[in-house]
């Protein structure tokens, strides 16, 4: 995760920000642009149309003042008035070929050409006319009387009234032109403003989107992290799982927070989790540890009662002793038997306490024990041994066999008045690599309910206090270190229990395995 | 890194998109804009002028058709003016003159001394004058453009004698009428002549009355029913000119004596419309398109290669307009252009 983070790492939301901000500003700057250039472009045409307009007027003007000065000329009679007087002219009809080049007088060729034309005609007549004034010579009234109504000025003076009367004409077609100009901008201008309303449009929703997209890029991992945020707040921490980014709505500095937010709380459960695992091998330790605290009291208050059996024990030798001594001298060879067996059991039970045995000697004590039961019941319990000798090495807690036997005899054959049998086997699996010892009889057997009671608390024997019997036997097994033990009893009312004890060496890989009403520990 | 790196990128043809699509919506606009203002083209060949004083009229428009196709042929430029009267035509043939016109051409002008005086200063300045559709007594030109008159009235004389065959004797007399507005006038005499001529030839001397109206309804009337109840049983009318031919369907309907077979003269709307609903059998038309296109053709390419003393005399062919081409001889308004008005 942390090798990702160094990859994937990129600052983008100010480069983001950058891009939209370039956007909005340059399209801004582009529409306003195009906006000033199309105003510039419709000011320039109207700044056109009037220009024409102006030098239309301007023409008439300067034919208005050819006129007016033709007038004078005829009555001053001067050559430089008649000079200025043709000048004008000159003026005009340049004035007038340039008129035939404007836009504005598109339509009104033909007057142009008829008004240079016209103007021409006027000039030949202004030059008869100065003819006629240098062929009179004088200047009185009579000569500009008569000069103003000779035909020749009569002529220029037609011409020029039919130069004049051109101007309403082409002033007229000027506006019409000037107003369909102004129509057709009008169009232009409603259609380029539509294009750009279009464009506007466009980039609103454009810039909209990408507005979105922009913020949400930014809101959605703030968003996702506050949650996880939230679930840190009201949860334990444990039990939160990692924020995930949906990878389409964009990377940046926020999800890379994310990530690292996810690397943290990866590390605080582990931390959390090892934490955990560490309190809970106190906690066994500490179990531990008052089970050894228990078993040692156990042990203490056992060993305690043995030593106030042991007072007792040497005035019942030394009574046993003499007993045995007296019997022998009477030659009471069986007396002296069971007296020396019993001398030997109590001595073994008494001496043997917590120590271990080799399960030899455990079954040679209770050949004592068998032997003192055999004469007492004389032959209505019969005592059976089937042993595989080959493990009985090995070293067991001393006694766990006269409990069994003994119960056998008191709880299943007690009310046996003939054909009674304990059978006693030992034997060895070598794949288990374990040794059973199992004692059998054919007595009265034990009520379902007592058995379900009695397996169950074979199960777990150390939670059971006081008891001398098959759960002591259990419990003092389950204390020893080298091998693992169980003991298990099976039953059926009027036919015989079984009794079983199993011991199984304790290498690491052996598996464990509930017995059927026992357990291995 | 690279995925990042390709976003980027990806960024930045997003970026390209709208700007495409703007630079794309302002080149499309302004090359709009640009495309429509039309093309000026401030060119000017030679200058004529056609004067008439009835350019309303559908036999001026088509005059004035057969003019402006020659001018887009021929490249030259013609001012239409309708004028109001003589002293109009005056003035207009005078501005030209000044103007320095290469040409001038007259329609159904009357005389009088002002105009004669103004056509002879153009034609002084050098200026051609044709004259179409009638000749003036007294004004010069340099061309006239007309029908065969004489043939004319042969034409119309023709189409009423064979309706008289094929509705036979029962239907009246042998005689015709023909309508004048005034006698002396030239052309309306040729059309009386070829009209006689032909009549006479086959039906014999004093059938047919001649009847002078003065281009007055009111006068046209009366002598219709002067004439009618004289001779209640004559059936065929001629209307030498365009005036009576508007004129005697209206004066028949008053008098109750619209079963009669009327051959009409020039394409005015009105004989067109009674010709068109079969009140006039048919009417002579003057191939006035031509005339007019010819005018121009002799301007532009004749007039300064004739080098001819005397006056050029052109015909165009006679055109017999009946209810199946009647609506071709309609004026049509000549793609928007103007008369110019005094």
């Amino acid at each position: 995760m942390e090798d990702k983070l160094k990859e994937t790492y990129s600052p983008s939301i100010k480069k983001n920000l950058w891009y939209f901000l370039l956007f909005a500003i340059g399209y801004a700057a582009v529409l306003v642009c195009c906006i000033l250039i199309w105003n510039q472009i419709n000011c320039s045409v109207y700044d056109s149309l009037l220009d024409q307009f102006m030098e239309v007027d301007d023409t008439f003007q300067t034919i208005d003042s050819a006129g007016q000065m033709l007038e004078q000329y005829v009555y001053s009679m001067e050559e430089t008035d008649y000079k200025a007087a043709s000048d004008l002219v000159a003026i005009c009809q340049n004035k007038v070929e340039n008129l035939a080049g404007l836009e504005l007088l598109r339509e009104n060729g033909r007057s142009v050409a008829d008004m240079s034309g016209m103007i021409k005609s006027y000039l030949d007549s202004m030059e008869r006319i100065r003819a006629s004034i240098l062929k009179n010579g004088q200047k009185n009234e009579d000569t500009v009387w008569m000069t103003r109504s000779s035909e020749e000025y009569v002529r220029a003076e037609t011409i020029l009234s039919y130069l004049l009367n051109e101007r309403d004409g082409l002033y007229k077609d000027a506006l019409t032109q000037i107003k369909a100009k102004r129509s057709l901008l009008q169009t232009q201008s409603k259609r380029f403003f539509l294009q750009i309303s279009a464009i506007c449009l466009f980039l609103l929703a454009f810039g909209s989107i990408w507005a979105f997209r922009l913020a949400d890029s930014i809101l959605y991992p703030i968003a996702v992290l506050c949650t996880g945020a939230q679930k840190i707040a009201s949860g334990s921490l444990e039990q939160i799982s990692l924020l995930s980014l949906d990878e389409n709505r964009g990377k940046n500095e926020i999800s890379f927070l994310i990530d690292v937010f996810n690397l943290m709380l990866t590390r605080i459960q582990d931390q959390i989790s090892d934490l955990q695992q560490t309190a809970q091998m106190k906690r066994c330790l500490l179990e531990q540890e008052v089970e050894t605290l228990k078993v040692r009291a156990y042990l203490k208050s056992s060993e305690l009662k043995r030593m106030q059996t042991q007072i007792n024990s040497h005035f019942l030798f030394n009574t046993l002793s003499m007993i045995t001594q007296t019997a022998y001298m009477e030659n009471a060879d069986e007396t002296v038997e069971l007296m020396e067996c019993t001398a030997n059991f109590l001595r073994y039970s008494l001496s043997s306490g917590d120590k271990k045995v080799p399960l030899a000697r455990e079954l040679e004590e209770l050949g004592n024990y068998i032997f003192i039961q055999e004469k007492r019941f004389s032959g209505r319990i019969r005592f059976i041994f089937r042993l595989d000798e080959t493990h009985h090495e090995l070293r067991v807690p001393a006694l766990i066999l006269q409990p069994i036997v003994e119960n056998s005899i008191v709880h299943g054959l007690g009310m046996c008045r003939e054909d009674g049998w304990i059978l006693i086997e030992t034997g060895y699996e070598k794949q288990e690599r374990g040794l059973w010892i199992r004692i059998s009889d054919n007595g009265v057997g034990i009520e379902k309910e007592k058995l379900i009671s009695l397996q169950k608390k074979l199960k777990n024997p150390k939670e059971e206090n006081g008891h001398i019997g098959l759960i002591n036997v259990a419990k003092r097994l389950q204390l020893q270190e080298n091998y693992r033990s169980a003991v298990m009893v099976e039953s059926r009312p009027g036919e015989g229990t079984c009794i079983e004890i199993r011991l199984l060496e304790r290498p690491e890989n052996l598996p464990e395995r509930l017995g059927e009403g026992g357990l291995y520990v | 890194m690279r995925k990042g790196k390709r976003k980027g990128k990806d960024r930045k043809k997003w970026l390209l998109i709208p700007a495409v699509l703007a630079v794309g919506l302002f080149a499309e606009l302004f090359f709009w804009k640009s495309s429509t203002e039309p093309e000026f083209d401030s060119r000017i060949g030679r200058r004529y002028v056609y004067l008439t004083p009835l350019g309303q009229v559908d036999f001026r428009k088509l005059a004035a058709e057969g003019i402006l196709d020659a001018d887009e042929a021929y490249g030259t430029d013609t001012e239409l003016w309708a004028c109001a009267d003589l002293e109009g035509m005056c003035e207009v043939i005078d501005r030209s003159t000044y103007a320095g016109a290469d040409g001038i051409i007259l329609s159904g002008s009357g005389y009088s001394e002002n105009l004669a005086k103004s056509i002879h200063k153009a034609r002084s300045a050098g200026i051609p004058v044709v004259m179409i559709d009638s000749k003036i007594e007294g004004l010069e030109y340099d061309c006239f453009i007309g029908i065969d008159n004489y043939e004319a009235g042969k034409t119309a004389a023709g189409i009423l004698l064979e309706e008289y065959d094929k509705t036979g004797e029962n239907k009246g007399t042998k005689e015709a009428a023909v309508l004048v507005s005034r006698i002396d006038a030239e052309n309306q005499k040729m059309r009386l002549q070829g009209f006689w001529d032909t009549w006479e030839e086959r039906c014999g001397p004093g059938t047919i009355h001649v009847v002078e109206t003065n281009g007055e309804y009111v006068l046209l009337k009366e002598a219709i029913a002067d004439l009618l109840e004289e001779k209640p049983s004559l059936t065929s009318f001629f209307c030498a000119e365009a005036i009576s031919s508007v004129h005697l369907n209206t004066a028949l309907e008053a008098l109750q004596a619209t079963d009669r077979e009327v051959v009409g003269f020039d394409q005015m709307e009105e004989t067109l419309e009674n010709v068109r609903e079969n009140k006039y059998l048919a009417v002579i038309g003057q191939d006035v398109y031509a005339m007019g296109y010819q005018a121009i053709r002799y301007l532009a390419d004749e007039s300064d290669k004739t080098g001819a003393v005397e006056p050029l005399e052109k015909t165009v062919e006679v055109a017999i307009i009946d209810g199946q081409n009647a609506e071709d001889h309609y004026g049509t308004d000549m793609g928007g252009q103007k008369w110019k008005t005094n």
